[in-house]
């Protein structure tokens, strides 16, 4: 007999684990706490599908995310941006790897790598910049796939119970219980599997659980949306690997996005460290109200690539972005997956830093 | 309190001095460009400090906003790292200062002087700088050599005390070499100058240039920046 399935959290992950499950043929019940699918940390990202390049110094990424391409390009091809042309710029100073390291890393996870023509390194500034790669790397259409889950779920049957917020998991009689709030009422749904998807949040449902906090490190990162000037409209722009920044298309909103190591980041804690700080993410969030870094990740960022001055500042996306500690030196991107955690049967922690990691996710629910 | 200025400032430091002058010059600076500006940001360069300066800047670091600290793998000179700074620095201007040295309100005097329409503003002490006969005498034919037959001329009151705009820092960091110098460089890279009085806090322990790194400094620029006195 199926069993009853609940999935907290209606982001990429939450969606698709719902998804696998409603396709085994469970009863399925996606609680989501925004009003729709993929509304925070999914949404608010560089929007890259990884090739690899990213992660020089995380070689396991950079395999998994070399394995997982294929399949998450195959997925969603109609949601990914594959019309620009892409990037990665070695900087001469403080990159930690040098443009021979670069190329012979990529040649290491057989990652399409070429010199850049010389339209394109001319856009740089030769002073800073050792190298430029022309690779091939695309971006996601948050708010396609959302569509995409949205009308996949209700197709195989998956109840999508939006504007939820999870009190409490916890143990009943065959399963488990989930208390939520919807709309202002108490309601709850017994399930034999619970799933916590909610990524910045895992912790917060964690602690309202009476289970062991799981050790994570948070920022409030920060998106910046901008028109790019024409010259890099049809191109994206990675300079790595250090204290740098990334341009690229952001095809939700038609626009290009801009990060910057030293200045995304605005703030940071750790959960279940000792000098952890018990908050819920989103709501801290929403009681910051923080200036924008955009003129300094404009004023470091348009020293390596001029032409970027004439770009124009549409708006920042201020989101949670949640990493686990062992990332911090190495950049890597592993999952996390917590089966039967904190003791409560059936109930499972799943966190990934990004999209395509979900094919790691489901091979571990298929073991 | 004054409407702060929508610009981008950077102050450039060595890390010089104990850990206590470092730690005052550090708040200072900090809460003077917090005042003052919209966004800014304190770059200071260590070039091996000693461990309980580190331990008080490390402290720092972590309680006050916009300060970078970066750390040379080496030993170095005052000037290399200054240049390291100048390298990394984003400010649309930029004020080259030395801790325990250059009075904070010198920050703000010389923005001004550069949204005025300068593009490098020096500083030069009003007070002449404390020698000894010997060093005097150094110093002087240094000064002498270096305007005769060198086309350099740094005023012997001259401190390390500059700030630069954002074309002039390009400019100056697109000067490439093993040697350079702060106060020779900035006064070759052309642009629009003017002068900056004031008066220095007295030197203290560990910021000052002791007599042997001073001649060292003065080997190096007359040999790194002309062949005289090898070819005549």
């Amino acid at each position: 007999m199926k069993s009853a399935v609940v999935v907290v959290g209606g982001g990429f992950f939450g969606a698709r684990v719902a998804l696998e499950f409603a396709r085994a043929g469970h009863e399925v019940t996606l609680l989501e706490r925004e009003a729709g699918l993929m509304k925070r940390a999914s949404y608010a990202n560089q929007a890259r599908v990884h090739g690899g390049y990213h992660y020089p110094r995380s070689l396991l990424t950079a395999l998994r995310s070399r394995v997982n391409l294929p399949a998450f390009y195959d997925e969603y091809r109609d949601c990914i941006d594959t019309s620009f042309e892409k990037y990665y710029v070695i900087a001469r100073q403080f990159s930690k790897v040098s443009y021979q390291q670069f190329g012979l890393f990529c040649q290491r996870i057989e990652a399409p790598v070429r010199p850049a023509p010389d339209r394109v390194t001319k856009l740089f500034n030769d002073d800073l910049v050792e190298a430029v790669y022309t690779v091939e790397e695309y971006a996601f259409n948050a708010t396609a796939i959302a569509e995409r889950l949205t009308k996949q779920l209700t197709d195989v049957g998956v109840r999508i119970e939006t504007r939820a917020e999870v009190l409490a998991v916890g143990p009943a009689a065959g399963g488990l219980v989930v208390r939520f709030q919807q709309h202002g009422q108490e309601r709850e749904l017994t399930a034999q599997r619970v799933f916590n998807c909610t990524y910045a949040r895992i912790n917060e449902i964690n602690r309202r659980s009476g289970v062991a906090e799981l050790p994570l490190k948070h920022e409030i990162a920060e998106i910046v949306l901008i028109e790019p000037p024409a010259e890099l409209a049809d191109k994206g722009v990675t300079v790595m690997c250090g204290p740098f920044f990334s341009t690229m298309p952001f095809p939700a909103r038609g626009l290009h996005s801009l990060t910057h190591v030293r200045y995304t980041p605005h703030t940071e804690w750790h959960e279940a460290k000792p000098d952890s700080i018990t908050r819920d993410s989103y709501d801290y969030l929403d009681s910051l109200s923080l200036p924008s870094a955009y003129p300094k990740m404009l004023a470091d960022a348009q020293r390596y690539l001029p032409s970027l001055a004439d770009s124009k500042y549409v708006e920042s996306l201020f989101e949670v972005k949640t990493v686990l500690p062992q990332s911090e030196g190495d950049d890597s991107r592993p999952i996390l997956y917590k089966p039967d955690h904190g003791g409560l049967t059936g109930y499972t922690c799943i966190m990934g830093g990004k999209l395509d990691n979900i094919y790691d996710v489901l091979k571990e629910l298929e073991g | 309190m004054s409407q702060k200025q929508d610009i981008l400032v950077t102050v450039v430091s060595p890390v010089l001095g104990t850990a206590e002058v470092m730690a005052g010059f550090v708040e200072q600076t900090s809460t003077f460009l917090q005042e003052h500006y919209t966004n800014y940001e304190l770059l200071l360069v260590d070039a091996g400090a000693e461990e309980p300066v580190m331990d008080s800047l490390s402290g720092l670091l972590k309680d006050l906003p916009c300060i970078r600290l970066i750390r040379l793998s080496a030993k170095a000179n005052r000037d290399v790292m200054l240049f390291a700074g100048l390298e990394a620095a984003i400010g649309d201007y930029v004020i080259v200062m030395l801790p325990g040295s250059d009075p904070i309100r010198a920050i703000g005097d010389l923005v001004d002087t550069m949204r005025n329409g300068s593009d490098i503003v020096y500083g030069l002490s009003e007070i002449p700088t404390r020698r000894s006969p010997v060093a005097k005498l150094g110093a002087n034919i240094f000064y002498w050599y270096g305007r005769k037959y060198l086309g350099l001329n740094i005023p012997p009151d001259s401190t390390y005390l500059v700030g630069l705009n954002r074309r002039s820092i390009n400019a100056l960091t697109r000067i490439k070499g093993r040697y350079r110098h702060v106060r020779h460089l900035t006064r070759q890279v052309g642009f629009k100058t003017s002068v900056y009085r004031y008066q220095p806090e007295p030197i203290v322990p560990g910021v000052e240039r002791g007599l042997w790194e001073s001649v060292r400094l003065a080997k190096e620029i007359v040999v790194s920046y002309s062949q005289h006195p090898c070819v005549w």
